[in-house]
């Protein structure tokens, strides 16, 4: 009996937080299909009467969400693929060949995990304006790169370190070289921390304002992060279609937490305990 | 094999392409900020070399520079003393053993993978004097006498902000906490339960020293995270209302960007290279302490 009573007031408890932790996100959704009568004048917690459509309509194409969305989807798979194949490639080259500089190159990674980008940012931006790359998707894709690198290289080294070199003396017998067992036999075995990796970096490059902010200079080049601030600005009358637009936003990362929040657990736990 | 992997041409293929995106994207520009610190510079003329001048403007003249140190502090104190025995709480909540405590969780943590941005915008609303949620809760409460434009009066400000990073951040380090948690073999609580150190006891005595590692690197990511603050004051007030929720890294990016003074921005830079790499040396040698073994 106590048991039973002690445990409804934990999920009692347990509901109420739940509730903090939703009614924000709740009331953005809802917000999301209102118009700002209703918005104003209705009550906070209520459904909308009509489910407006139109905001989303409007938040795609007249705020141009879609082709801040295009801009965001291409530059974060660019970003995702080069940092796993280098981080891939680093990590290998660090763990399992033999060279002399192998210490230093790990040292000097470690910096790229301490150090704040922020510190980065005025000498990025004159190395970006003296390469001419400005205007260019690729003025926030290197730096990207360059940013989650370190982090995806000591996570995977991590794993490559525990990892039994005897499918690889294997596939050396076989008459592979040290290029085509990397990727026939290494990388399909990395697959699991490459996940943990991926993640990590889908969602700094997915989020990232800042960089994208000091660089990103031509309009039509803005991701959503910095697209959704701009239109915040503009439409600071409408918060519907504002709504809308930070719904669609975040679409894919919820898209991704409900395939993969064990994964993203532990890519989250493994970075942490990196930082 | 052996020779195969010391073959020089292979380890620079495997290497090269990385480092060189790592060098010059982010290893060359951190000592180049050490570089400008020292410059006068609009980032158009010629630099000019000015030693240590940047950084005596930073600690004597420049007034807005310690109001930004200060509201660091007042983050890095809400992370540690607020947000963190928050996540405590939570992962000891979500770590016993009942139905549906993966839904807790993973409810408890979502917030986390929003951006900074998304989060900073809601919240904007959420404030928002004339259609924000918070006031309209307030009036149907009949608490209509505290409805105010929070974030744009120097009394709130500074709170409003902290309570937006604390919702938006509890859940990691309740993962993390929950992680550790795990870890902890079940004996030790049975063998405490026969000395008679059920729920807080157990708490105190079992739960809280077996986990100390992982506290500390809370407590040092929660600092680090502070002092780096600049997305979520960026967005929600730009450092305003008068300068009371400025921080340093909105500071750098506003000397610089804003203002064209590029030197005195990296000398900005600089320094919170230093604090974050100084405070989380300190905190490691002050919160490492004997390992603790049962």
């Amino acid at each position: 009996m106590l048991k039973t009573t002690k445990n409804t007031g934990l999920y009692l408890l347990m509901g109420l937080i739940a509730v903090l932790q939703l009614f924000p996100l709740y009331w953005l959704v809802v917000s999301a299909f209102k118009d700002n009568s209703e918005i104003i004048g209705g009550v906070v917690w209520a459904l909308p009467t009509e489910w407006r459509f139109s905001n989303f309509s409007e938040a795609w194409v007249s705020a141009k969400v879609n082709q801040y969305f295009f801009n965001s989807v291409s530059v974060t798979l660019i970003t995702l693929l080069c940092v796993l194949l280098f981080a891939s490639m680093m990590a290998y080259a660090l763990t399992r060949m033999r060279f002399k500089y192998n210490g230093l190159i790990l040292f000097i990674l470690l910096m790229g995990v301490m150090v704040p980008i922020h510190a980065t940012l005025i000498p990025l931006f004159m190395i970006l304006k003296n390469l001419g790359l400005l205007s260019s998707r690729l003025s926030i894709i290197l730096p990207y790169i360059a940013v989650n690198l370190p982090i995806g290289v000591y996570m995977l080294s991590a794993f490559l370190r525990s990892m039994p070199k005897e499918l690889e003396e294997a596939a050396f017998i076989d008459g592979c070289g040290v290029v085509k067992s990397f990727f026939k036999v290494v990388l399909p075995l990395l697959k699991p921390p490459l996940a943990s990796v991926a993640i990590f970096v889908f969602l700094a490059v997915w989020n990232e304002l800042l960089m994208a902010a000091t660089f990103i200079q031509k309009e039509s080049l803005r991701t959503l992060p910095l697209g959704l601030m701009n239109f915040s600005g503009q439409y600071s009358i409408s918060w519907g279609p504002l709504a809308a637009a930070m719904v669609i936003s975040t679409l894919p990362i919820l898209l991704a937490y409900v395939l993969f929040s064990d994964q993203m657990e532990k890519s989250f736990t493994a970075g942490a305990i990196l930082k | 094999m052996e020779r195969a992997l010391s073959d020089k041409k292979l380890i620079a293929l495997f290497l090269v392409p990385g480092l060189t995106v790592f060098l010059i994207f982010y290893f060359v520009p951190i000592l180049m900020t050490a570089y400008y610190s020292f410059q006068e510079w609009d980032g158009i003329n010629p630099m000019a070399f000015v030693g240590l001048d940047n950084y005596t403007k930073m600690f004597t003249a420049d007034k807005s520079f310690w109001k930004a140190v200060w509201n660091s502090v007042a983050f890095l104190l809400t992370g540690v003393f607020v947000q963190l025995p928050l996540s405590f709480g939570l992962a000891l909540l979500v770590s016993r053993k009942m139905k549906g405590r993966k839904w807790f969780r993973n409810i408890y943590f979502f917030p986390v993978v929003m951006s900074t941005t998304m989060v900073s915008l809601l919240w904007v609303k959420i404030y928002d004097p004339n259609i924000g949620m918070l006031n309209t809760l307030l009036e149907a409460a009949h608490l209509g006498s505290w409805a105010q434009a929070w974030l744009g009066d120097t009394k709130t400000a500074l709170l409003s902000v902290l309570i937006v990073t604390t919702w938006h951040y509890v859940g990691y380090n309740m993962l993390i906490l929950f992680a550790g948690i795990q870890g902890i073999s079940e004996q030790y609580y049975e063998a405490a339960k026969l000395d008679g150190a059920v729920g807080w006891k157990a708490v105190r005595y079992i739960t809280l020293p077996l986990l100390s590692d992982v506290l500390r690197i809370c407590v040092v990511l929660n600092v680090i995270y502070a002092l780096k603050t600049f997305e979520s004051v960026y967005v929600m007030t730009n450092g305003g209302p008068l300068h009371s929720t400025t921080m340093i890294a909105l500071k750098m990016f506003q000397e610089a960007f804003l203002k064209q003074n590029f030197g005195y921005g990296s000398a900005l830079a600089v320094f919170m290279v230093l604090e974050c790499l100084i405070i989380a040396w300190v905190l490691n040698k002050v919160l490492t302490r004997e390992k603790i073994e049962y």
